[in-house]
């Protein structure tokens, strides 16, 4: 070995020590054994070859299974994540929006949907994805136009309801200090879960939806825009049992308070009124 | 009593011929391709030898090359036929061989990516050889296992195979430039890792000392 003058040991050293030591010499009997091998694979028709049509399929089979996994991984996360900006609010790192002006907050997402927060309301963004957000609303009033699109799959938080939407043009307003919801549906449906209907409640078009005190209550929206213009009404105060075709008797249960679970999302059986967007509300 | 003659099993040996065993590469090929046997039992006997100690000097001196030696004569034998009549089978079984090493150690990478193979370690060395021996030729492999399957390659042509760097770059099928970077980049990962080696190192000092065996 060459070990030079230092005591780094050289690229000579790790020659000398392949080169003695490996060699590619086998003895008489197994050198023999292995040009049998050779022969006989050559005689039955090189079975190496049959060894390497498994190989490609296998490899194939493989590949298929990769694209698969890569095409179903692609579809669940591949594509691009939306984007959104914000204008009249201020976005934090955390993605918390609060709006900075009179005319409120605006966030507009790269799939067209929009978002706008009235003067004083605070919403986070709590998450974005390919198709869709999860808008956390803490505080405040919120007019949202989603965007109609396949696979959308958006959701509002307001305290301790959830509105599962998929393309529709809604308002939410949310008091956390009296713990009020309410959502007008002008366009499209909802779903909106919460401790009065864990299961969810179907809205559809034209419908106010009001949530306060363990009880849930839906009307026309219409009907509650007019009653909006005579005495504004109070929400805390009983529901109104005038309309029958309003509210369900099995969602609805005012010995309770609460609207019944079912397994599916419950859907009130009103007939759409028309579409309304006038939203006299409480003041906060 | 009389004994049953037993039954006598024959087996055709493929004996080299003297006349082939003696032949030039070009007349050696072209017997082969069209299926000699005889030709096939030359070329066993000229180049297994060279081809095992390859696959073992790149692999690693205790991995299973027996197969990856199979592998490369069914490869040569089939592409034989092809061979220009100028070609000497030397550089042409190199060559296979190469491309046989080139694709063991991708699949043997991955192999350890995927933690289906362990690294190398002091217990693959568990055969022959005297401990220290072992201990650094285990040392030396661990650190060629770092190196990607080309650098690795080009290493091993050049320090284990003493190919030039001309041969080198034509059994890789690469230019010449492309040749020696990866000596060069393999060059220096080795150098740096034997010398951070403890164990290299001591076995390197005892083998400079008279100390090794």
């Amino acid at each position: 070995m060459s070990h030079g003058e230092s005591d780094s040991p050289t690229l000579a050293d790790v020659e000398a020590v392949v080169r003695e030591n490996v060699s590619g010499h086998v003895d008489g009997d197994r050198h023999e054994q292995g040009k049998q091998r050779l022969l006989a694979a050559l005689r039955q028709g090189r079975p190496g070859v049959a060894r390497q049509a498994r190989r490609a399929l296998l490899a194939a089979t493989a590949l298929g299974a990769l694209a698969g996994g890569g095409l179903y991984f692609w579809k669940q996360h591949g594509s691009a994540r939306l984007t959104y900006e914000v204008a009249g609010g201020l976005l934090s790192d955390s993605g918390y929006v609060r709006s900075n002006g009179p005319s409120g907050a605006q966030l507009s997402f790269s799939d067209g949907s929009r978002v706008d927060l009235q003067d004083g309301a605070r919403a986070r963004i709590a998450a974005v994805d390919a198709h869709g957000a999860r808008l956390a609303i803490e505080n405040g009033h919120a007019a949202l136009n989603v965007a109609h699109l396949p696979h959308a799959a958006w959701y509002v938080d307001a305290g301790p309801f959830v509105i599962q939407v998929t393309g529709t043009q809604f308002d939410v307003d949310w008091s956390s200090y009296d713990d009020t919801l309410s959502v007008d549906l002008h366009e499209g449906s909802l779903v909106v879960s919460g401790p009065p209907a864990p299961t969810g409640v179907l809205l559809r078009s034209g419908q106010r939806l009001t949530a306060h005190e363990g009880r849930l209550s839906i009307e026309a929206l219409e009907q509650a825009v007019q009653v909006a213009e005579t005495p504004p009404p109070m929400l805390d105060a009983p529901l109104p049992e005038a309309d029958p075709t309003l509210a369900d008797p099995l969602l609805l249960d005012p010995s309770l308070g609460e609207a019944t679970a079912s397994p599916e999302p419950d859907e009130l059986a009103l007939a759409a009124p028309p579409k309304a967007k006038a939203k006299p509300r409480k003041p906060h | 009593m009389v004994s049953s003659p037993q039954p006598v099993r024959a087996r055709l040996v493929a004996l080299p011929s003297p006349t082939l065993a003696q032949a030039d590469d070009a007349t050696l090929a072209k017997a082969a391709s069209t299926g000699d046997p005889r030709a096939t039992s030359v070329l066993w006997d000229r180049f297994s030898p060279l081809v095992r100690r390859m696959l073992r000097r790149t692999l690693g001196p205790s991995a299973e090359v027996e197969s990856l030696v199979q592998e490369v004569f069914l490869k040569a034998l089939r592409q034989l036929a092809s061979l220009p009549e100028s070609a000497q089978l030397k550089p042409f079984v190199v060559a296979v061989t190469v491309r046989v090493l080139s694709a063991e150690l991708k699949r043997n990478r991955v192999r350890r990516l995927l933690r289906l193979r362990s690294p190398w370690h002091s217990a693959d060395f568990s055969s022959g050889g005297d401990p220290a021996t072992r201990t650094a030729l285990s040392s030396l492999y661990r650190i060629l296992d770092e190196l990607d399957a080309e650098a690795r390659l080009a290493f091993t042509l050049k320090h284990f195979e003493g190919l030039q760097i001309a041969e080198l770059a034509s059994a890789m099928d690469a230019s010449l430039s492309s040749a020696k970077r990866r000596l060069a980049r393999a060059n220096a990962r080795v150098q740096a890792a034997v010398s951070r080696d403890a164990a290299f190192s001591a076995y390197a000092t005892a083998a400079s000392l008279g100390d090794a065996p």
